[in-house]
C-alpha cells in the first residue's frame, strides 16, 4: 500500500524541471503571486459578505472572482511542482513520506479541504443566489456569513501552515 | 558597521529567537499574511482600475485601505524583526535594497491612486488614462517587490537568482501577453457571425 502510493507520487518529469537552478524560486515567487492574488480578492468578497465594504455589490464584486481563481491555480500548479517534485530538493525524498511526517502540510490540505467543502456549500445551498441579489448595501444573511467566514479562516489557516511547512520536514 | 551588526545577530535575544520554535515562526508568519493582505487587497483595488468588474461603483473600495495599511504595519514590524535577526545577511544582499524601493514605490503609488482616482482632486486633474497608468505601475511595483523578496533567500548564489528573475520576469510578460491576446479576441468577434453584424448595428444605433 506505501509502495503504492510512493510510487503513484513520485513524478520524474516534475523532479526533472524543479531541479533545474531557476525552478524552485520562480515557483515559490509565482505560489506568492498566486496567493496574493487569492487572499485578497476572495478575502474582499468575503468581507463584503460579513458587511465591510458598504456600498459594493456583490453582484459587481464577482467579477472580480475570476482572478481569485487563478491566483488559486497559480498555487495549485506551483504546489503540485514542490510536492511532486520534492525528490528535487530533498534528493531521494517522496512525497508520500514527506505528507506522513510534516504536520504543518496536513493542516494545510486538511484547511484547503475545508475551504473547498465551504465552497461547495455556497453553491449547493444557493447563497451565491441569495447575495447576488442584493444591494449595495444590504446586509448578507447569516448562512452567507458563517461562509464567508470559515472561508476567511480557512485561507488564513493555509497561509500560516503553508509557512511552516519546512519547519515540520 | 559589520562588527556592530555581527553583534546583533549573535546577541543573547536574538540567539533565543533563532533558538526557539515558536519565537522565530511568528515573525515569519506574520510577513506572509501581512503580504496576502497588503498585496492581495492592492491587487484588487488596481485591477477594478484596469477595467476588470466595470460595474462595481470604484469609491466603497476606499474603505480597504485602511486594512491595506494594516498589512503594511504587520509586515514593516515582522520585517525588521526579522532583519534584526540576520543583519549581517541582509545588509550585504542587493536583492534586500530592490525589495524595499520595490516596496516603497508600490506604497507612494497606492498613495497616489487614493489622492487622484478616489479623492476629490480626481474631479479636476486627472482622468481615468492617468489612474490606469498609476494601478499598472503599482502592480508592476508590487510583483518586483514580490520576486526580490523571495529570490533574497537564494543569495549569494548569483545566478540562481539571476536565472529565476529573468524566468519570472520571461513568464509575467507571456502570461500578460496571452492574457492581452484573448481579451482581443473576445472583443471583436470573428466577421459574418451573428455578433458582428449585432455589434456592427449597436455600433449605427450609438453613432445615431
Amino acid at each position: 500500500m506505501t509502495a503504492f502510493a510512493r510510487y503513484w507520487l513520485k513524478w520524474p518529469s516534475i523532479e526533472h524541471v524543479m531541479s533545474k537552478d531557476w525552478a524552485w524560486p520562480t515557483a515559490e515567487t509565482f505560489h506568492f503571486v498566486g496567493l496574493c492574488l487569492l487572499f485578497g480578492i476572495v478575502g474582499l468578497y468575503d468581507l463584503r459578505m460579513l458587511g465591510f465594504g458598504k456600498g459594493l455589490p456583490l453582484s459587481a464584486l464577482k467579477r472580480l472572482l475570476p482572478w481569485g481563481v487563478f491566483g488559486f491555480v497559480l498555487c495549485l500548479v506551483t504546489g503540485l511542482g514542490f510536492t511532486l517534485g520534492i525528490g528535487a530538493n530533498l534528493y531521494g525524498d517522496n512525497a508520500y513520506d514527506v505528507i506522513r511526517r510534516d504536520v504543518y502540510l496536513q493542516l494545510k490540505l486538511l484547511f484547503m479541504a475545508i475551504a473547498g467543502l465551504n465552497l461547495l456549500a455556497f453553491y449547493l445551498t444557493g447563497t451565491d443566489k441569495v447575495v447576488d441579489r442584493l444591494g449595495a448595501y444590504d446586509e448578507a444573511p447569516p448562512l452567507a456569513k458563517t461562509i464567508a467566514g470559515i472561508s476567511l479562516v480557512s485561507w488564513t489557516a493555509v497561509i500560516v501552515f503553508g509557512r511552516l511547512i519546512p519547519v515540520g520536514l | 558597521m559589520m562588527e556592530f551588526l555581527y553583534a546583533i545577530e549573535h546577541s543573547n535575544l536574538a540567539v533565543a529567537v533563532k533558538e526557539s520554535a515558536v519565537l522565530y515562526d511568528i515573525p515569519l508568519v506574520l510577513h506572509g499574511l501581512g503580504m496576502g493582505i497588503l498585496v492581495g487587497l492592492s491587487a484588487a483595488i488596481c485591477l477594478r482600475i484596469l477595467g476588470v468588474a466595470s460595474e462595481l461603483p470604484l469609491a466603497p473600495l476606499e474603505q480597504f485601505y485602511p486594512w491595506m495599511w494594516f498589512g503594511f504595519w504587520v509586515n514593516a514590524a515582522s520585517g525588521v524583526t526579522l532583519y534584526l535577526l540576520y543583519p549581517t545577511k541582509a545588509t550585504v544582499n542587493p536583492g534586500f535594497y530592490i525589495k524595499l524601493g520595490a516596496i516603497a514605490t508600490a506604497v507612494v503609488l497606492m498613495r497616489k491612486i487614493k489622492a487622484e482616482v478616489f479623492g476629490r482632486a480626481a474631479a479636476r486633474t486627472s482622468g481615468p488614462a492617468n489612474g490606469k497608468t498609476l494601478a499598472f505601475s503599482a502592480l508592476v511595483a508590487w510583483m518586483v517587490a514580490l520576486t526580490a523578496g523571495r529570490l533574497m533567500a537564494y543569495h549569494p548564489s548569483t545566478p540562481v537568482e539571476l536565472h529565476s528573475a529573468f524566468v519570472v520576469l520571461l513568464l509575467s510578460v507571456l502570461m500578460l501577453a496571452a492574457y492581452a491576446a484573448v481579451r482581443r479576441v473576445r472583443a471583436e468577434p470573428a466577421e459574418g457571425t451573428f455578433h458582428s453584424s449585432a455589434l456592427k448595428k449597436e455600433k449605427t444605433a450609438v453613432r445615431n
